[in-house]
Parts: C-alpha cells; structure tokens; sequence
C-alpha cells in the first residue's frame, strides 16, 4: 500500500522574501480558487483517509470501498473497527463478518481498537466456535482496546482474557453459570476494565481484580450481590455501581492503597437503614469521592428517617480525607428523602474539603445536614448547592413549613434558593457571608 | 491578547513566499515548529515548503486564536484564584463555537488544512479537520461520498457490483 505522500505539485517556485507581503502582521487571507475537478481527498495519503475513516462506525467506512480503486481496502485497514449498527438477521451473522474482516487484515494493520455491538439481537449468551476464533484472531492481530456490548461473554471470557495485549477492555453483561469464572490469566497491559456482572459472587471479582496487575481504572456494575471486597495495589480509579434486584447489600470493603478517584452510585428500589451495615474503606489516598444514591421508594422510610443515613454518615466517616466531594441523594419520583446526619457533634469532620458540592431534596433535614457539613470543613473553597424540587404536598401544614424553610435560606444572584454556587470561599470576606448564614440557620431551626 | 515587545517573534515562510510573522507562542502551538525551536534556538525564519499561504494563514488564525483562548483561562485563575466552573465551562464552548465556524470551508481548503495540520503537526487542528470530514462522510451514500469529494470513479459497473455483493450490509440503508 502506497503510504507516502506526494507533495510535489505544492511546492511552487518560491518567492523572495522581500517581494512579498510587509512583516509584523498578519496578511489577510485571500480566497483562492480552487483547482475545480482536481480529487483533493486523493491527494492525502492513505494514512491520514484511514484516520477519517477510524472516527467512523465500520458500517459507513464499509461503504467507501465502492468509491474507487483506491478506496476498495483502505477501510479494512482502520485501527479502530466499530461494528455499531449494521442490519445483520442475527449475532451470528455479524461474527462471521467481524471474522471475516479481522481475517483478511493484513497482519502489519495492527488492530487498535473493536467495538462491538450486539444489543440490537437482545441478549443472548454466545458461546459458538466463531466468536472463538474472532478472539484468536484478536489476539494475533494484538488488539488494545475491546468494547463488546449487549452480549452475555460468560463462556467466552477465558478467551478473551487471554488476549494478553489488551490495554482496556469493556464487557457490558456477564451473568454467573454453574461454571468455574475464569482466573489465573494476567492482563499485563490491562489498565481499564468495565465489567456489568450478574450474580457474580465477590470471591471471584475480587480474585480477577488482584490478578491484573497494570489495572488503574475499574468500572464496575454489580447487580444481585450481597457483598463487595476489592484489594488491588494499583487502582487509582473506580467507579462502583451497585444496583438492588430486591437483595440487600450488606458489606463493602475495600483495600486500595492507591486509589485517588472515588465515584459510588446505588441504584434500585431499597432501603438504606437495612443495607450496607458493614463497611470499611482504606484508602488512604483518595481525593475525590463522588456518592450518588438514586432511590426509587422510599415513602415508606419517613417513619425511620433517623436510620436511613446510618450507613451514609459511616461511609462519610471513611472518606472524610478527600479535597473534593460530591453528595447526591435523589428520589426518582420526586419523593421526599430526608437525610438526618445527627448532631454536629458526631459528624464526620472533613479537614481538608476544598470542593463541596451537595444535591439533595429540598427538606428540613437535608438543609441542616448540609449546615452541619458546612460547619465540619475549615477549608472549603468553593460549594455547589442543589435542592431537588420534590413532589408539592397537598396538606396546608407542610406547605407552610416548606415556605418557612424557603425564607430562611440563602438565594443566589437570581433570587432561586434551589442552586446555589459560592466559590473563593478562601477570602475572608466570603467565607464570613458563609458563616452568616450557618449561623443564622443553625439557630433558627 | 497583550504581548510584549520582547518576545521572539518567528517568521514563517510559506511554500510560495508569503512571509508570516508570529510570536514565538503560537509557532509552537506546531510541534513540528516546536521541534525545530528546540534544536535550533536561534533559529528565526522557518521555511514551508509544504503549505501555501492561504493555508499557513488558516493555520496560524487557529494557532492564535486557541493561544489566545488558553491565556485568557491562565489570567483569569491567576486573577480570582481559583477558576470558576461555569465560566470556564463558557469558555470551552466559545471555543468550540469559533472551531465550528473555523471548520465552514470547501472541501478542497478542508483537503489542504489536513495535510498542513498532519505536516506541522499541530493535533488540535488535525482532529477537528478529520472529525469534520469524517463527519462528511457519515449518512451518505457512496455516489454523495463520490459528489461531496469530487472522487473520479474508476470502477466498472461489474467491479461496483461485486464489491457491494460482499459487504451487502453496508449499504442496506441510507441514515
């Protein structure tokens, strides 16, 4: 394949310096007619066509191949294939055709990244001798970068984790068999893992994640466990989501040594009092926690509100070195969740909080709580504020207590005491409108 | 954009004479430039044979104004402190914005502004360029692709034919 590039029609008979333009400014561009007719996009090496072609799903770069002579292999050799949408009748036909591709390559093409998508033909879990070999075929090909998605790989995965140059890899639906899950494979390159498991037990993810030994970022979805424990050296990264199918998740534990990047998300119809009565985090490290609760039902909770955050206030407690924190609770129905931190006092104290940002719903115990927090960090610089409108109530009571507690609050510029952004909270000035307001706050409810 | 008088200013020649004065800041915005500064400091005038003026002077426009942009962020954190997310958040989408209508060319300038960006090595200009052809080619049939790139088909009707039989997925329909 011709890859050099031709340049010699451009190199027109040079001007002297002098003859030309004035120096010290910009001469404004002129338009210049272009050589109508001339194929420019055939002027480029084929390089640079296949980087076009790589931005592009391989359903459209298939479709160059028909341009002209030249364009008939140039998408083949595409770094980055992604099988995205293309209307094939089943997963099976567009395996074979993944295999097909990857086989007629050329060996010195070698693959970057594939990205396949099997969702359009539902879940299906794939087990056939073609997905085999489109994996050996990855392999020799020294693939970095595999994203399959919509496809449950459960028997396939010592396949894949024997594709030992693989520098990120995304697997989004794994569900447990009565088969042994794969281990004893070293990923040595292996630095991003995305992987949605299915009732995997936490034995074996645990044993996956030690094993990989370059591993920095983890995203994890679990669904159907009761328990989560990781222990890795070099972790710096993870993203935990955990999502209730009506069991309870009891325990997290986690051993990360290195870990600066924290993102904690729980999804699903739950309640936060039964849940998650261990936890123990060592992270040492870390720097940045993002916690999401997105809650589905909780009207039942409002009884028991004192015990919803039981488990919150705990894992506060583990996190509470961190220079940035991210607190979302939010109810999907609009619902009120009332998150009760307890007395200043037995708050968490968060030394070396510099970037607060807090979502929550708008209620009384919420605005205390974030007071409380407030009070807890010295070092804050900047807090992002968010109220979460929540479903109007009818009684005339709440309403008017709802009205109290708007008055009370802090508005911004545009007079909205929903969102709320206060930042150089390190000038004294600032920080004592700050204050104003704790206190104010503090005293009144 | 406030610019001392002392800075080093480079002269780029282009490929058909046209000389283009920028301060040192922007010529390394071109790693190629970039390179050629580092090994040759004393270097002042830097030939192109590669890149005609009407290109070099797309290319340096991009080069300025993304200097521009990034010293205006710089001052701004050094002023308040600390940057704020929303306007920084503005910021990035003023530039975005000006990319966008930097990117309104023909194809032949667009042609042009991917060899010089490849050449000069400038890779925030390279991945515009090739996203906005990418872009081109995406939802169009293969005569569009030929129309939009003025790309001379040298196919016959029967080679066209096999060629569509063998990947017939990919041009079962038109998005």
């Amino acid at each position: 394949m011709d890859l050099e590039t031709s340049f010699e029609d451009e190199e027109l008979p040079k001007k002297k310096a002098e003859q030309a333009y004035g120096y010290g400014q910009l001469i404004k561009r002129k338009k210049k007619k272009a050589a109508k007719g001339m194929d420019h996009l055939s002027n480029l090496p084929d390089e640079l066509i296949i980087t076009i072609l790589s931005f592009l799903p391989t359903h459209i770069t298939a479709r160059t191949s028909v341009l002209c002579r030249r364009f008939r292999h140039l998408w083949k050799a595409a770094p980055s294939l992604q099988f995205i949408s293309p209307k094939l009748p089943s997963h099976h036909h567009l395996i074979a055709l993944v295999n097909r591709v990857l086989c007629h390559r050329h060996p010195s093409h070698s693959l970057f990244s594939l990205h396949l998508d099997l969702k359009y033909y539902g879940i299906a879990h794939i087990a056939d001798s073609s997905i085999r070999s489109l994996f050996s075929n990855a392999f020799f090909l020294s693939l970095h970068h595999l994203t399959i998605e919509g496809s449950d790989l459960f028997f396939t995965l010592p396949r894949i984790f024997s594709i030992s140059s693989l520098k990120s890899l995304s697997l989004d639906f794994i569900e447990y068999r009565n088969e042994t899950f794969p281990s004893g494979f070293t990923l040595p390159f292996l630095r991003r893992l995305s992987l949605r498991l299915f009732y995997i037990d936490s034995a074996r993810i645990n044993q996956l994640v030690s094993e990989l030994c370059s591993l920095e970022d983890l995203h994890l979805e679990i669904h159907g466990i009761d328990s989560l424990s990781l222990s890795s050296q070099t972790i710096r990264n993870l993203e935990l989501i955990i999502v209730y199918n009506y069991s309870k998740f009891k325990t997290l534990e986690l051993f990360l040594p290195s870990l600066e990047s924290i993102h904690l998300e729980k999804r699903g119809f739950f309640c936060l009092h039964q849940s998650l009565s261990g936890i123990h985090l060592e992270v040492p490290l870390l720097k940045r926690a993002v916690i999401f609760l997105a809650v589905n039902d909780l009207s039942h909770l409002s009884i028991e509100y004192p015990k919803v955050v039981g488990a919150l206030k705990k894992l506060l407690k583990c996190i509470s070195h961190v220079e940035e924190l991210s607190l979302h609770v939010k109810d999907k129905e609009h619902n009120e969740v009332p998150v009760c931190l307890g007395t200043r006092k037995r708050m968490p104290k968060f030394p070396s909080l510099k970037r607060l940002d807090v979502g929550l719903c708008f209620h009384e115990y919420n605005i205390r709580a974030v007071i409380m927090m407030l009070h807890n960090c010295p070092a804050l610089e900047s807090l992002n504020l968010k109220f979460y409108e929540i479903r109007k109530v009818g009684r005339s009571r709440k309403g008017r207590q709802r009205k109290e507690w708007e008055a009370k609050l802090l508005h911004n510029a545009n007079g909205n005491y929903y969102y709320l952004y206060l930042r150089n909270l390190n000038i004294q000035e600032n920080r004592l409108e700050l204050r104003k307001f704790m206190g104010n706050q503090e005293m009144s409810i | 954009m406030a610019r001392s008088s002392t800075e080093n200013m480079i002269t780029l020649m282009s490929s058909d004479g046209e000389e283009f004065m920028v301060t040192e800041k922007v010529a390394r915005e071109c790693t190629t430039i970039r390179n050629m500064l580092e090994d040759d400091c004393v270097i002042t005038n830097i030939p192109l044979p590669n890149v005609t003026s009407d290109i070099l002077s797309m290319v340096i426009e991009y080069c300025m104004e993304h200097v521009a942009a990034a010293e205006k962020a710089a001052a701004e954190t050094a002023e308040k402190g600390s940057s704020s997310a929303p306007a920084a958040a503005k910021a990035n989408k003023d530039l975005e914005e000006w990319d966008k209508a930097f990117m309104n060319v023909d194809v032949y300038t667009l042609c042009d502004l991917i060899l010089a960006a490849n050449y000069l090595n400038v890779s925030g200009l390279l991945d515009l360029t090739i996203q906005t052809a990418a872009n081109l080619i995406k939802g169009k049939s293969p005569e569009q692709i030929r129309k939009t790139f003025h790309i001379q088909n040298d196919l016959s009707l029967e080679e066209e034919e096999k060629i569509r039989s063998q990947t017939p997925w990919a041009f079962e329909k038109s998005e």
